[in-house]
């Protein structure tokens, strides 16, 4: 390509420029840790192996930087909780298994992270915050899949069958909101940039996220007000919410095709941080899927109605002229005009007279009986 | 319902009514009753006129605590101030999300005054600029349009449209003009009500005049006006920057079904403005009132959800004319338009997110307030760190400790000692009624301030979820299924 010196100087310069900018990055993995989803479903990657996976970017994401600092979150059927760092209660229970929480919480934690040291195994050259992170991970999600009873993914609704639906909504609420603690909820800055960027991988596997819907679009908007994008890396079905969510927060959203090279995808895509991502050519979502579900028959609509009060959407006006959701009654004449059909003029003369007539009594304003469809019948 | 309403408006009335009762003085009522509560707002709000204000050195509020750092009272005076924000409006209102609204700027000669800094004129096209950039974030389904008041005249100054940028551009266009001039309300209310004639029933109407004169040149009578206006249920706030004035009150309480509290805000300093005119951007609960007088107050609209679309080679856009590579096809007809929410330039329909209808969910579900768990009750819980961002609870026994030695090393004054033994009686968490789960203070004003969530009952799975879907299989998309009980069928008076 270029002359070795130009190209060279190039990158130099780049490499400097990166360098004033560099600052430390916050990475926050939400894992779906969804048991059924895992377990039974399409996925060919096991989620021990997936985790071996997740465990390397976060290692290679905290080499990148000297200051760089991971939270992992399990979200699951039943409840959301931090794999590390863990908090206070948790290290307290664990007792004696080799757990860390950051350095500068309460004195408990020393405590622990002190009667950590004497457990080390000799010989273990390992970094010793990859060790801490890997082993809390891991210990803390052995514990939360051997906890998992059969009640927790029954399906909460009262109704029969298994709900595999991970509360993505809670993770990402909680992992918003301890960004917004690391991030300078704690002491404000008085300027709008924080000192540490932040940023959410989300690695999903339930493709069912109807019921949270709400929760997790307050989650986007509030995502999208911090500047923290939401990447989401997908095993199995696409989810439309959240196509939406990276769209929306300008992450990036990734379907695996092959869910094996988990670590590839990992590593290539979503390991450069924001500052480095404008300089790289990302997968970009050539379309998203903005369209509706009406909240009666769930079907997606490109034209729907909505009622002006709850703002629910509908597929066709109701029937009984009232809102299904809030009970509002619709103002009939309103309803009449929405439900009224074109009116074709069929070709035979006689025809064209006496629909002609019958649009003209209309126009005029008869609006108080219910109007059935005019839709022409031959 | 009824009792939750009630509370609403014991917390929110007495705040405002002192409010205006405190700005009479400038138009002469007794001079008693206005000290004493103006004694009483300072203490609310916290801060009065800035000239009764004794001079404060930033020195004497810190204190420095045993080790001589500041950190401890700096936190101290930011949990303070966090905690004046913990109350928020919890009531599910039915309120008019689609809103048409005519921002009324004052740019009469009386805006030049310096009592704002950098001048009245400056702060409030400032503000305005904030006002209408909060205004789109919260209500991305309604339409906004500006008008000014200058040289008797009402001047138009922005259409009413649904683009923050083509509003915010106007403004910016005013900052090198001067304001000249006496301003006319009749005039612009006039204009306003004309912008607002062809609103379709079922969004509100409404302006938000910024008034820093104290007088009002009209060319008919304002009377009249007003009760046209309340003829066509238009909802007039006005934020005065000066004193109260009669025909104003007047004005508010007419159009607003004698809801004066909420709608009149004189200001007292410049964060005071902001407050008022930032109120603005919640839709307004509906009241029974407006609801019997227009009989089609709800119904249904017909709205377009367009597809995006990337293409190779670029094409004009129907709505600016603009050559791009992208855009959002309409369903109906096709048309290619640039942005959204907008209406179809060739159909008129209404295109739109889906993201558009969900930002505006949160003012219908308001997150339940928190309350603050009390000593005991933290002492026997075994929750020691926040459920959210797992920040660690401050423990009884340390706090009380450090604090005695603050307390004996510092040399203060009483009051300063008295304060930090208060702060030390605050556990600092706060328990979500619902999910039963702790939180510190920073997660409570972010979940309610930003978030909108409650983690824990996110966490909590469908069980403990506040909006649950369990009530309808048939609805199980989404909350509004158990909204349906939230909003009593029969719409809320306030």
């Amino acid at each position: 390509m270029n002359a070795v010196d130009g190209s060279a100087h190039v990158f130099q310069e780049n490499f400097a420029e990166e360098l004033e900018e560099e600052l430390p990055s916050l990475l926050v993995l939400v894992l779906d840790a969804s048991p059924l989803s895992w377990g039974s479903q399409s996925p060919p990657i096991s989620l021990r192996e997936a985790v071996a996976s997740l465990l390397v970017f976060a290692n290679s994401h905290l080499s990148l930087n000297h200051s760089n600092e991971i939270a992992v979150l399990a979200a699951h059927p039943s409840t959301v909780r931090f794999l590390y760092p863990l908090p206070p209660s948790a290290v307290e229970e664990s007792g004696s298994s080799s757990n860390l929480v950051r350095d500068d919480s309460v004195d408990p934690v020393i405590a622990a992270e002190d009667a950590d040291e004497s457990n080390i195994p000799t010989g273990t050259s390992m970094y010793k915050q990859f060790r801490v992170v890997n082993e809390a991970v891991m210990d803390q999600l052995e514990d939360l899949i051997s906890k998992t009873t059969e009640k927790d993914i029954t399906s909460k609704d009262g109704g029969e069958g298994v709900s595999d639906t991970s509360m993505i909504s809670g993770a990402l609420s909680m992992a918003l909101a301890y960004i917004n603690r690391q991030t300078g909820g704690d002491v404000p800055t008085t300027e709008e940039s924080s000192a540490i960027k932040a940023r959410i991988l989300l690695v999903s596997v339930c493709s069912d996220l109807a019921a949270q819907y709400v929760p997790i679009m307050n989650c986007i908007f509030a995502a999208q007000k911090m500047k923290v994008p939401i990447d989401i890396c997908k095993i199995g079905d696409d989810t439309v919410f959240l196509q939406q969510a990276s769209d929306t927060t300008g992450g990036i959203y990734i379907n695996l095709d092959h869910p094996k090279g988990l670590m590839q995808y990992l590593m290539t895509a979503f390991l450069p941080d924001r500052l480095l991502r404008k300089h790289l050519i990302l997968p970009t979502q050539s379309s998203v899927d903005f369209r509706a579900a009406c909240f009666c028959h769930k079907r997606i609509v490109d034209i729907g109605y909505v009622c002006n009060i709850c703002l629910s959407i509908f597929c066709e006006p109701p029937v009984d002229g009232s809102c299904s959701i809030c009970d509002t009654i619709f103002d009939p004449r309103e309803l009449a005009d929405l439900i009224k059909q074109p009116v074709l003029i069929p070709l035979s003369g006689n025809g064209q007279k006496k629909k002609a007539k019958k649009n003209k009594t209309k126009r005029n304003g008869d609006y108080d009986s219910t109007p059935a469809p005019a839709t022409p019948s031959a | 319902m009824s009792d939750s309403d009630e509370s609403y408006n014991e917390a929110s009335s007495p705040d405002s009514e002192e409010l205006t009762g405190s700005r009479a003085l400038s138009v002469g009522v007794s001079t008693r009753s206005t000290r004493k509560s103006n004694a009483e707002l300072r203490s609310t709000t916290g801060g009065g006129y800035v000239w009764e204000d004794s001079i404060q050195r930033p020195w004497d509020i810190v204190q420095e605590d045993e080790g001589g750092s500041l950190a401890n009272a700096i936190a101290d005076l930011v949990q303070a101030n966090k905690r004046k924000r913990l109350f928020y409006e919890q009531t599910p209102l039915q309120r008019g999300i689609i809103r048409h609204l005519m921002l009324v700027l004052d740019l009469s000669s009386a805006m030049a005054d310096k009592d704002l800094r950098p001048s009245r004129y400056q702060l409030s096209l400032q503000y305005a600029i904030q006002f209408i950039n909060e205004y789109f974030e919260q209500n991305p389904i309604s339409q906004l349009g500006v008008i000014g008041m200058k040289d008797g005249l009402a001047r138009l100054i922005s259409q009413l449209g649904g683009n923050p940028t083509e509003h915010v551009a106007a403004i910016q266009a005013l900052k090198k003009d001067e304001p000249a001039g006496v301003p006319s309300l009749q005039n612009a209310l006039e204009m306003a009500r004309g912008a607002l004639y062809h609103v379709p029933s079922h969004g509100t109407k409404e302006v938000v005049i910024i008034f820093g004169a104290l007088i009002s040149c009209d060319p008919g009578d304002i009377h009249k006006t007003v009760a046209t206006l309340k003829a066509e249920q238009i909802r007039v706030r006005v934020v005065g920057l000066a004193a109260q004035v009669a025909v104003c009150k007047e004005l508010c309480q007419q159009t607003n079904d004698g809801d004066l509290a909420s709608t009149y805000g004189v200001i007292l300093n410049e964060q005071h403005f902001k407050e008022v005119l930032l109120n603005a951007c919640t839709p307004p609960a509906s009241t029974l009132n407006e609801k019997a007088k227009s009989k089609s107050g709800s119904e249904l609209m017909r709205m377009g959800f367009p597809s995006r679309v990337v293409e190779t080679t670029p094409s004009f856009c129907a709505c600016h004319t603009r050559l791009l590579k992208g855009g959002y096809l309409c369903p109906r007809c096709n048309v290619k338009v640039c942005s959204l929410p907008t209406e179809c330039p060739a159909c008129g329909l209404t295109l739109i997110l889906s993201t558009h209808l969900a930002r505006s969910y949160h003012h219908l579900m308001p997150l339940k307030n928190w309350y603050e768990v009390e000593w005991p009750e933290a002492r026997s819980s075994k929750t020691s760190a926040c459920f959210s961002c797992s920040k660690p609870f401050a423990l009884p026994s340390v706090h009380t400790a450090s604090t005695k030695i603050r307390i004996i090393a510092g040399s203060s004054t009483v009051s300063s000692s008295t304060r930090q033994e208060k702060e030390s009686l605050a556990t600092g968490r706060f328990r979500c009624p619902t999910c039963r789960k702790q939180f510190c203070i920073d997660c409570d004003l972010f979940a309610h301030e930003v978030l909108h969530n409650c983690p824990g009952c996110e966490a909590a799975g469908p069980s403990g979820r506040q909006y649950s879907t369990t009530a309808k299989p048939a609805g199980e998309i989404l909350p509004q299924t158990n909204a349906g009980s939230r909003f009593s069928s029969a719409p809320i008076s306030i």
